[in-house]
């Protein structure tokens, strides 16, 4: 039914943000209106290029209540996959592409929040724009913390500080006076405050742990990351499906689910930067190196599971069987 | 109504279990096919299930709906999905026309029409999920996820099991099915493995489905507030009526998520088939009669009926006899 | 406060019978009625040991109970809230420490004297005291016999009442 799958979107306008960071415009092919989200919502962009799709997740910056278009901010980053190469490079005004329905694993806190803190590095600003478009509707108190390089390459500087004035704190580290962003501010934030972090791996591990070191519930604690954790060496190891008896090699180049998916199993996944559990399968037999920042450390000892996207078999045996 | 007329639309609940093997809890949730994703059904039953639910509403309306002023939006996006899949069900019962925001919902079976701005609750005198679940056989009950919970916030309901909109209004996943009394295979409470699975399974475009089911005793629904009523009748049931007053309950599940609210909403479709009409799917009566009779006494406590599953088992096995004897 | 805020009751997460120490908390706040119990709290900055900063209110009268809001308002993150009080008084700091955005997993209660159990008629929506023990009652308002379940539910305040009638009571 035409209610459900993926959508199809057109290209309708791309504008330079900044000197690395493109904005695209995607309005609906089919439908007559786009199904409005929760802010810190993102999309599955399923782009068709010469050697197959390239699927990536964006969080979504457009207006969560706006049903005729979605906005996506992409920043170009050579040392990354491809993707955001190939839509800067690639992707023009016109083209057409499918899109997964809005999904949320960032969502806002609800029970015992009286504030909201985002702290966002460079590009992880997007999940934040429609966090703070949802708290301002509802008349919600909360404050941004953005780092960027300078003022030129901030994304939507102008716009938060016009739409936001008094809530934006700005640290620009390459500018004459560099100021840079720690988590000390967190000492200050008042009972009831839940903090929400954004951006590269290690900028999200330090906020993390200074937050917990300060005392806060780990309910309080939020965050999204936008690539696996750097945590030791990928090593082949081998998996056995107890439910068909099929055995499936993971290289040093992949991931289990990647393996899986390549052998035709229908594996369960959605972020596959181990946030969000949607790829947990059940593991029979062997020992998990967890990779996830899913589980909390009793889940990890107490629950015989795997998130496939990024987790893998422990030495030295590296075999698992798994409940598939 | 308290008898499924069409037994190709009845939702039998073993049809995944393996002959010869019992039933046992377990967290049975299953992705949707492409071409099932549409919860709305339109049986026989239907303008009976129908005129009986408003009826309910009617009468009980503090008993059988119940939200928060808060979830007018979540509503309205609800009420915008099901008048969607029921034109793309059924366009011949259904039509759906939009003149900017001024919408009017038609419902041809019944023939009545629903105008009303759509986002403007004060243009209708029901709330939207309200208003639009009365065309509707199936009850609903939308869950929000907050924190790392759902809430139930809103629910309409005509067909109880040990469940009240009022009483579970604002409780959690696992409030609600606190009595569950088992434990899934890895020894996690299974109310708290089943909501973690919906929380990250059950994604916007992607619905899910599962079958519950229940023996009921002479009744359509048993809720709370009338458990002084219907707990005695439940000892009523000998070995010689079972077939007319004993019914097997179908519940058949479907999970959506819904992008703006966040929300899982769950679309409770319930049928009922009488013992004594098992008798014409031979299959089926084998099967239950197989199944009831090895369930253990925790589940029948749980589901309430321990004081009857004697005498209806006692029922099945006789019509197993009978129905075997004439096939010869 | 939203519809889904815990609220104080006899089974609630909160309850302790001795305080304890949450290690990474930087801070303990103690709200105590008068006369407290001095030996529960001296357990606790004993365990504390100095590593964690203190601030120990004691409730005089009405006034200084009304005036609590305010001192719960200015606690920073890292904050855990003892609360050592009897039933009424305590009812009233719990709740105004969640309305200042405390969580259950930062309060621990000590009840002072009895805890308070109240029952919901599911027959007529009506909320009554009962005593901890009962198991069964009848409700005031419209008289019949409740047999009081294990469930509870924050938005009623009460443990669920089942309605029954005591002539048609099958022994099992």
């Amino acid at each position: 039914m035409r209610s459900f799958g993926k959508i199809k979107v057109n290209v309708g306008k791309i504008v330079q943000e900044t000197k690395f960071v493109k904005r695209f415009h995607l309005y609906p092919a089919e439908l007559e209106l786009l199904p409005a989200f929760t802010g810190g919502s993102h999309i599955a962009t399923y782009v068709k290029n010469s050697d197959g799709t390239i699927e990536r997740n964006y969080s979504l910056v457009s207006h969560p209540t706006d049903r005729t278009q979605y906005t996506i901010a992409i920043r170009k980053d050579e040392q990354s996959r491809g993707g955001s190469v190939y839509w800067h490079e690639e992707i023009k005004v016109g083209d057409q592409l499918e899109i997964s329905w809005p999904k949320n694993h960032f969502p806002l806190a609800f029970k015992a929040a009286k504030h909201h803190v985002f702290y966002a590095a460079g590009i992880g600003i997007t999940p934040f724009m429609t966090m703070m478009e949802d708290l301002t509707a509802q008349g919600k108190s909360f404050e941004l913390h953005y780092a960027a390089k300078t003022k030129e390459e901030c994304a939507f500087y102008d716009e938060l500080n016009a739409k936001y004035p008094g809530k934006c704190h700005f640290y620009f580290s390459r500018t004459e006076t560099p100021k840079k962003m720690t988590p000390a501010t967190m000492e200050k934030h008042r009972i009831g405050s839940h903090v929400y972090f954004c951006g590269p791996v290690s900028m999200v591990k330090e906020f993390r742990q200074a937050a917990e070191s300060y005392g806060y519930p780990s309910h309080s604690i939020h965050f999204e990351l936008f690539a696996v954790a750097d945590e030791g060496p990928k090593d082949p190891f081998v998996v056995t499906l107890a439910n068909s008896g099929k055995t499936v090699e993971v290289s040093e180049q992949e991931t289990l689910l990647e393996a899986l998916l390549k052998k035709g199993i229908e594996a369960p996944y959605s972020c596959k930067v181990g946030g969000c559990g949607s790829c947990e399968v059940q593991v029979v037999e062997g020992e998990v190196d967890h990779r996830d920042h899913f589980y909390k450390e009793e889940e990890r000892q107490t629950k015989n599971v795997i998130l496939t996207c990024c987790s893998r078999a422990k030495e030295p045996r590296k075999e698992l069987v798994l409940n598939l | 109504m308290f008898e499924s007329t069409n037994l190709d639309l009845f939702p039998y609940p073993f049809h995944n279990i393996k002959e010869g093997s019992n039933y046992r809890y377990s967290n049975d949730l299953r992705k949707l096919d492409r071409d099932r994703m549409n919860c709305v059904r339109v049986t026989p039953e239907y303008e009976k299930q129908i005129k009986r639910k408003r009826q309910l509403l009617i009468e009980q309306p503090n008993v059988r709906f119940q939200s928060y002023p808060h979830t007018m939006e979540m509503q309205w996006e609800v009420a915008e999905m099901l008048m969607t899949m029921a034109v793309e069900a059924h366009p011949e019962h259904f039509k759906l026309e939009k003149n900017g925001s001024q919408w009017t919902f038609h419902n041809l079976i019944l023939n009545e029409k629903e105008s009303f701005i759509f986002g403007d609750a004060s243009s209708i005198e029901l709330e939207p999920l309200d208003l639009i679940g009365r065309h509707f056989a199936t009850d609903f009950v939308l869950m929000v996820n907050r924190d790392d919970n759902l809430y139930l916030e809103v629910a309409q309901e005509s067909y109880a099991a040990l469940f009240s909109p009022h009483w579970n209004k604002g409780m959690t996943f696992d409030e609600i099915h606190g009595p569950v009394p088992f434990v899934s295979r890895t020894g996690v409470p299974l109310a708290e493995k089943v909501r973690q699975f919906l929380l990250t399974n059950v994604l916007p475009g992607e619905p899910w489905t599962r079958i519950n089911w229940n023996l009921m005793a002479n009744r359509w629904d048993v809720n709370y507030e009338t458990h002084d009523t219907w707990g005695p009748t439940r000892y009523l049931v000998t070995p010689e009526n079972a077939g007319e007053l004993v019914r097997l309950r179908v519940e058949e599940q479907f999970f959506y998520r819904m992008p703006r609210s966040n929300a899982i909403l769950f679309v409770l479709n319930t049928q009922f088939l009488a013992m004594k009409d098992l008798a014409q799917r031979p299959e089926w009566l084998n099967q239950t009669y197989s199944i009831l009779s090895d369930i253990p006494k925790p589940m029948a406590d749980y589901k309430g009926f321990t004081p009857f599953i004697e005498p209806t088992v006692e029922y099945l096995k006789n019509l197993v006899q009978k129905v075997s004897l004439q096939a010869k | 406060m939203v519809y889904n805020s815990p609220v104080l009751f006899d089974k609630s997460a909160t309850m302790v019978e001795k305080f304890t120490v949450r290690q990474k908390r930087r801070k303990l706040l103690i709200i105590s009625t008068l006369p407290r119990e001095a030996g529960l709290i001296q357990q606790l900055l004993d365990e504390s040991n100095g590593q964690q900063q203190y601030e120990l209110i004691e409730i005089h009268d009405e006034f200084s109970l009304k005036n609590i809001g305010d001192v719960l308002n200015r606690q920073k993150m890292g904050t855990q809230l003892y609360i050592l009080a009897p039933w009424d008084e305590a009812v009233t700091i719990f709740t105004e420490a969640i309305e200042a955005g405390f969580s259950e997993d930062e309060i621990q209660t000590h009840i002072l004297g009895e805890k308070k159990r109240y029952v919901y008629c599911m027959k007529c929506y009506h909320l009554q005291e009962v005593e901890v023990d009962e198991t069964d009652t009848i409700c005031y308002h419209c008289q019949i016999s409740l047999e009081i379940g294990p469930f509870f539910s924050r938005e009623r305040k009460g443990y669920i009442g089942y309605p029954y009638n005591p002539a048609l009571v099958i022994a099992n």
